[in-house]
């Protein structure tokens, strides 16, 4: 009787304690898999501005700078390795994708939870503007950030943002919630939110018992704004740090039949004119929100506008800094199943109390060592390189025209992605002759004080008979700290192919002082 | 097994009611609103009721100036907030089931038309106060909701026109005991006396 009383004691506390071992040794395994993998898509800058380069390659390397510390929650694949993979698997590179389809395919082929891509641009009025796409693979969704800043301050924007985006935003999966910046007590706040007047009114005395002021916006009248209004405060375009879904499709437009206006729109004129005020009217609406949350702010001195929708089926919630028209804070999802006539609405109270915790962002003070962007607005801290002719260690004459050919190369397509200036030609010469290849610590000093170079760019090259392929190796040297900062090698056929090679040492060299700029 | 089925009944209607009860007296004041100010009154509710509530804020000393009393409708009858915002936008522009196909361009126009009009209502609210600072010379614009006064509901708001600021709000769930009289004089000692409640979570 004994024996079997433990026979039935084992047999139920076995499973149990096998649970729980097993448990604990899946603990770890289970965390690597909850790794957010982020990878970089295209970064494109759309301007005829060759300085405005620096973003492609200089967003990547800071934002991965940033979130090292995270590198087990947050994986982050650099544009060079997306581009490779995109080629292996015959998909396009180098292009914003924006179509769902072509997005699902990205996901699939990167193995990512999420891509970023972005362009810049450089508006009339010389303020760089950003956008930046977030796709989440799961769920399928997209989201817009646009951000315009002065060149000085806008790679430190971009990358706050991105840091923010990613690492707020996306290890919330649950909650969707960022909070970019403070809504600090003091301030005045107005609520716009399709709840119960009484609900309002309990938002504002949570408010007002955190020390915030509350704006007579929303609270004017008896009704509150209904779900389908709020539903189109979603997206957020005002000119700032803005948030918006998928852009319309306006190729869609000219086959399409608009019922009430059925037989004035099949005249193809009429058609086109009515195509025309759309996208007109859809491509400057960020100009209009801006003036009109500005209209806001000048007639009521409201600091902060909260936008809290409460749907049936899902909520959320937005914050705009009205002195700035910047996105303070973004909530995707809330619980859905508040009564809008509830006075005690959570969800509200909820949100108020979120606002108000100072935002853990990242340190961006380091964030744009060696920029040339602000050049852009009259300043000039560009950095002076020294391209060295490249050293023939092929032992074949019939090689000797890529030795200046090379160096020549290298700055040409060095120049289509970074602002520099090369340092005198003759003098370059001049340390060539001297030096030739014997390039070494103890030869820094005077290779600076030679040539006025910060950067020196010295690279040698071999013929491998076997695969009729040349070697190249191109080194980059900071004569200031007096150190080799990066080497680039590639292996090229003599043929047009060569260029790719060049290109492909340029964007190494450039990517390694950014790298050097940004650990100093 | 009656005596059972009658106290689980009262026992359920206790429940109910007490459900129904749940809202607390919530208030909170930023500045106190002496008599003899200049005040707007606005009241939702019917007209015997806007008489009473006038007669309260004119008894406590209060300079009142008429603007929704100087007439025989409510206030839904002449300012029709939501027939205000319909009349701008038709949603139905464009038919989403059509097999001819969407429009999402057209929708994004119409939404972003009548997005910017919620805006611009908002900040229009905001220049009638001015208007009514100017034309009637009030400070302070009141509202109160006494509509469903009898089911339990009422709250009160009040703006500081100046500085466009919410000063005071309350909500308050009325008494078994409450008329109209005794509810409007409850938010005019709030308002006088400027105490907020204890801070409740």
């Amino acid at each position: 009787m004994k024996n079997k009383f433990w026979e039935f004691y084992r047999s139920f506390t076995l499973l149990p304690t096998l649970t729980v071992f097993l448990f604990f040794c899946l603990l770890p395994a289970a965390k690597i898999y909850s790794i957010v993998t982020v990878a970089f898509g295209a970064i494109k800058n759309e301007s005829d501005r060759v300085r405005l380069n620096e973003f492609e390659l200089r967003l990547p390397v800071e934002v991965s700078r940033l979130l090292k510390d995270r590198e087990k929650e947050i994986k982050i694949i650099p544009p060079q390795e997306s581009i490779k993979i995109f080629e292996q698997k015959k998909l396009p590179n180098n292009i914003i994708y924006s179509k769902e389809e072509e997005l699902v395919q990205a996901c699939g082929a990167l193995k990512a939870n999420a891509i970023l891509t972005a362009t810049i641009n450089l508006r009339d009025d010389n303020q760089i503007q950003i956008k930046q796409w977030l796709y989440l693979c799961e769920g399928n969704r997209q989201f817009k950030f646009v951000y315009i800043e002065p060149p000085a301050t806008a790679l430190k924007s971009a990358v706050l943002g991105t840091v923010a985006v990613i690492g707020q935003y996306l290890p919330e999966k649950s909650g969707g919630r960022l909070l970019l910046s403070e809504v600090k007590p003091g301030s005045k706040v107005a609520i716009l939110s399709n709840t119960s007047p009484e609900a309002l009114n309990r938002a504002a005395i949570a408010l007002f018992e955190r020390g915030y002021k509350v704006s007579a916006i929303g609270y004017v009248d008896f009704l509150s704004p209904e779900e389908k209004e709020l539903n189109l405060f979603q997206e957020i375009s005002s000119q700032e740090l803005s948030y918006v879904g998928f852009e319309a499709d306006f190729s869609d437009l000219g086959s399409i039949t608009l019922h009430p206006l059925e037989n004035a729109t099949k005249k193809v004129t009429q058609q086109t004119a009515l195509y025309d005020l759309f996208v007109s009217y859809t491509r400057s609406f960020d100009t209009k929100e801006t003036a009109a949350l500005q209209r806001l702010r000048n007639l009521t001195q409201a600091d902060f506008l909260l936008i809290a929708h409460n749907g049936q089926t899902a909520s959320f919630a937005r914050v705009i800094d009205l002195r700035n028209g910047k996105l303070s804070y973004l909530r995707q999802q809330l619980p859905a199943s508040q009564k809008t006539d509830d006075p005690e609405n959570t969800n509200l109270l909820q949100l108020v109390a979120e606002i108000s915790i100072p935002p853990q962002l990242p340190d961006v003070s380091n964030v744009g060592g060696l920029s040339t962007l602000a050049k852009i607005a009259g300043g000039d801290d560009i950095a002076t390189v020294a391209i060295l002719d490249f050293f023939n260690r092929s032992g074949q004459k019939k090689f000797a025209w890529l030795t200046t050919s090379l160096s020549a190369a290298v700055s040409e397509s060095m120049l289509r992605v970074f602002e520099y200036r090369r340092a005198d030609l003759q003098k370059e010469k001049e340390a060539t002759a001297k030096f030739g290849a014997n390039i070494q610590t103890q030869t820094f000093l005077e290779l600076q004080k030679m040539t006025g170079a910060d950067f020196l760019i010295f690279g040698d090259y071999t013929f491998d008979p076997k695969t009729k392929e040349l070697l190249i190796e191109a080194k980059v040297y900071d004569l200031f700290s007096q150190k080799e900062i990066g080497t680039a090698t590639e292996r090229t056929p003599i043929d047009n192919r060569i260029f790719n090679a060049v290109d492909n040492i340029a964007n190494k060299i450039v990517q390694d002082i950014y790298k050097m700029a940004t650990t100093q | 097994m009656k005596r059972i089925l009658v106290i689980l009944n009262i026992l359920f209607s206790v429940l109910i009611m007490s459900h129904c009860r749940s809202s607390q007296e919530r208030y909170f004041i930023r500045n106190v609103i002496a008599p003899n100010t200049a005040v707007a009154v606005i009241i939702e509710g019917e007209n015997d009721v806007k008489n009473t509530v006038l007669v309260e804020f004119l008894n406590a000393g209060y300079n009142v100036k008429a603007i929704n009393a100087s007439d025989f409708y409510r206030v839904e009858d002449i300012f029709e907030v939501k027939d205000l915002k319909k009349t701008q936008f038709v949603t139905n522009v464009l038919d989403k089931k059509s097999a001819e196909g969407t429009a999402a361009v057209a929708d994004k126009f119409f939404e972003n038309l009548y997005k910017l009009h919620l805006y611009n209502f908002e900040a229009a609210k905001a220049e009638i106060l001015t208007e009514i600072k100017k034309k009637y010379k009030v400070d302070y614009v009141i509202l109160l909701a006494m509509k469903e006064w009898d089911k339990g509901y009422c709250w009160a708001r009040a703006i500081h026109i100046d500085t466009f600021d919410l000063v005071y709000v309350h909500n308050y769930p009325a008494k078994r005991a409450d008329n109209v009289q005794s509810i409007v004089k409850h938010f005019i000692t709030v308002i006088q006396r400027g105490t907020n409640q204890p801070t409740q979570k």
